[in-house]
């Protein structure tokens, strides 16, 4: 009895073993699992002379080991199977350099002073004489193909467009010290069949009266290249607008940023300050009236632009929502950008509408002069 | 004489609008005012010496005749998404400069109305000039008018931007600084990668390679082409590149995505790489499920408990023959039977769906 109880429960601890290794394997737990590795090797890359499916291209290999590649050592690379032509590689198609420096190649098993060059399968193999080897300070440089000195053969890279690891060992064959892994991308080249240049039109047009700006509706004309607030009043909104529009090919899109060379000045010395109450914002900001406070000549108007533009360049938290207005920054800010070509017509893409606001307090000082410049500047982007 | 009226009457109507449509104001259709210029992005490999020559196609969209003025400025830097920083007078030289390099004749130009000037530069590269990448930009201006009301007036201005590459010993460098999803666990297949390439060299690079996505058993479920367009990254900063994947395929379990970018360095194509893991439960096929299983496990035990004791009251009358003693070693086997039978089952389950979905 007791005999049969002590086996009945090794038969359920096996059963729940079993089923939470089905489970935790199902969940792809066991793909944390490391294998014990040799030491790295550093700097590890393969330069292509032409990455584009089913071309033919150079391969030069760069390395460092941790470790000095000893007499009779090998230096290992494992090709990824979908690389061809590997067959065709004789030993004038390759160089092998320690520090830039030619080392003597040979083909099959090297003398004493001469490095051995094989090619079984996917490996390409070098294997150093009886007085050759690499010390662990040196940079190792292995060019295979047409870049090789009288090389005439390359290798053919796969025809599908993703990316192959390649594997480097080095040290005694069979048992590698040292491992490294490098990759490379294939995929089509970026054809230049015909050279088309890079065009970008920016152009402004005037808006009139009782249109609509970003939530507000404008209040007069502008021309194409003023915006005439006119005549203010206390505690009246000014709003006038522009439309920016840019036509380009630029495949990276453009941005149009906007200056001002400072608040409207008036011949007088007084002036009418950036919105907010003379504190400049950059985040765009729900319009308020002037604080209107007689200690505080910033508080007795200011002015601000605006943006139909709502996905720019800018920070996602400063971009313009409907009804936000900043201030006209000496320094350019973003009003206005698209990351692809665009078409000078589509709103968000190749067009939007500026927005200008202007509201005072009867503490504002009298003058009909109040003015300023604002430039926009429209640039590709790289 | 009421013939001659009525005719008199009918004509001067006719002659009265007719006039009127003539010189009724037609609707001009809104024409604004800018700047086209070709090529607006010059990029050009030279050597030290060299002189590149180009022409700067500048045209005036306006129906007035304007003078547009000219003038030269480097690029400092570039923020997000490439947008240039063109550098201020009096700070301090980076190294990429090249404004001093351009070279036309005129400072302004006169161009008519909807009209085009042609602009002859030339790109003198000095025979000390850097190794590396140079950018800059020449600006086609239209000054503000001097508003004598109280307003602003409105100027514009238009870049060519340009960037050229010495030959010599540059550096080339660049890393994948991170590479990340925004989430660990996901519904389906709607990912977006953040990618974040650094260029440590002096050159600008333009990366682009697959991001491929394979699954626990590295068949490829998915492949995306990232920077089709080739954005570069300047010298010296971070660019973020935001790729999405989605499929309509559902998915299950562990994915592992890999990207590999070329950029055109020293000596031929260099590639940059990095992988990311991520796992993808369907949850609206999964609650559901697991809802079933365990109703029907709970349910097929307590009913397989029930016909159990009734067989047993049955067979055995009302009396009970099972020791407490028994009862409690029997609850400990029942537990570890159920617990066993839902691993078991949800192990089969995980199983189908990866089948199915991995």
């Amino acid at each position: 009895m007791y005999v049969l109880k002590r086996q009945s429960t090794a038969y359920q601890a096996i059963a729940t073993l079993v089923a939470v290794s089905l489970v935790l394997w199902g969940l792809g737990v066991h793909m944390f699992s490391h294998k014990a590795e040799a030491a790295s090797l550093s700097y590890v890359k393969n330069t292509l002379s032409d990455s584009a499916p089913s071309e033919a291209s150079d391969h030069e290999f760069e390395f460092r080991s941790p470790t000095d590649i000893a007499a009779t050592n090998v230096i290992d690379i494992t090709f990824p199977s979908q690389f061809t032509g590997t067959s065709s590689i004789a030993v004038a198609d390759v160089d092998f350099e320690i520090n830039g420096t030619d080392e003597t190649l040979v083909a099959g098993a090297p003398g004493a002073a001469e490095w051995g060059f094989t090619w079984t399968g996917d490996v390409f193999r070098l294997t150093a004489g009886a007085s050759e080897s690499m010390a662990s300070t040196a940079t190792a440089t292995i060019k295979i193909g047409t870049n090789a000195d009288g090389g005439t053969n390359q290798i053919t890279n796969p025809s599908a467009t993703t990316s192959y690891e390649f594997l480097i060992e080095t040290g005694p064959a069979g048992s590698p010290n040292d491992t490294g892994r490098t990759r490379v991308a294939i995929i089509e080249n970026v054809l230049v069949t015909a050279q088309i240049n890079t065009t970008l039109d920016f152009s402004i047009t005037a808006v009139g009266n009782g249109a609509t700006v970003n939530g507000t509706t404008t209040t007069g004309t502008t021309t194409n290249v003023t915006v005439p607030f006119g005549a203010l009043s206390a505690d009246v909104i000014e709003t006038l607008a522009h439309d920016l529009s840019v036509t380009t090919n630029a495949a990276n899109g453009y941005v149009v940023t906007v200056y001002s060379d400072g608040p409207l000045d008036s011949a007088t010395a007084a002036d009418i300050d950036d919105f907010d109450d003379g504190v400049p914002l950059n985040t765009p900001t729900t319009w308020s009236s002037p604080a209107d406070l007689i200690s505080d000549e910033n508080t007795w108007g200011h002015w601000g632009i605006s943006s139909e533009d709502g996905t720019t360049t800018r920070q996602a938290a400063d971009e313009f929502d409907s009804g936000e207005w900043i201030a006209a920054s000496t320094t350019p800010v973003v009003i206005m950008s698209h990351d692809d070509p665009s078409d000078g017509t589509t709103q968000g893409v190749g067009l939007a509408r500026v927005g200008y606001q202007v509201e005072v307090t009867p503490l504002q000082e009298a003058g009909d002069d109040y003015s300023t410049t604002l430039t926009y500047i429209a640039t590709p982007t790289f | 004489m009421g013939f001659f009226w009525r005719f008199s009457r009918i004509a001067a109507c006719v002659l009265f609008f007719g006039v009127t449509i003539y010189l009724a104001p037609t609707e001009v259709a809104a024409q604004g005012v800018g700047i086209k210029v070709t090529p607006a992005f010059i990029e050009e490999l030279a050597e030290p010496g060299e002189v590149l020559e180009e022409t700067l196609v500048i045209m005036n969209v306006n129906d007035e005749a304007k003078t547009f003025f000219l003038y030269r400025q480097d690029i400092s830097g570039v923020e997000a998404d490439g947008v240039p920083v063109f550098a201020e007078e009096g700070v301090e030289p980076t190294g990429y400069e090249l404004s001093e390099w351009i070279i036309f004749d005129e400072q302004q130009i006169e161009v008519p109305a909807n009209g085009e000037f042609r602009l002859p530069i030339r790109i003198e590269v000095p025979e000390n000039a850097s190794p590396g990448s140079h950018f800059g930009g020449i600006f086609v201006s239209a000054e503000p008018p001097r508003l004598r009301e109280i307003g602003a007036g409105v100027g514009y201005e238009v870049a060519s931007i340009m960037s050229i590459r010495i030959s010599g010993d540059i550096t080339d460098n660049a890393r994948i600084r991170s590479f990340s999803t925004n989430k660990l666990f996901f519904g389906s297949k709607d990912i977006d990668f953040l990618i974040k390439v650094e260029n440590q060299g002096n050159i600008l690079i333009q990366p682009r390679g697959p991001l491929t996505i394979t699954n626990m058993f590295d068949g490829i479920t998915g492949n995306v082409v990232v920077n089709d367009t080739l954005a570069g990254v300047f010298p010296g900063t971070v660019r973020d590149f935001n790729v999405h994947w989605e499929d309509e395929e559902p998915g299950f379990g562990r994915y592992e995505a890999i990207v590999a970018l070329n950029y055109n360095g020293e000596g031929g194509n260099k590639t940059i790489d990095a992988s990311v893991t991520f796992w993808i439960f369907p949850i609206g096929i999964l609650i559901p499920v697991v809802i079933v299983l365990l109703v029907l496990i709970g349910g097929g035990y307590l009913l397989t408990r029930l016909y159990v004791t009734r067989v047993i009251a049955q067979t055995q009358g009302s009396r009970r023959i099972v020791s407490r003693r028994y009862r409690r070693r029997a609850g400990v086997s029942r537990f570890v039977f159920v617990l066993m039978t839902l691993l078991t089952v949800t192990a089969f389950f995980l199983i189908i769906l990866l089948v199915l979905f991995g």
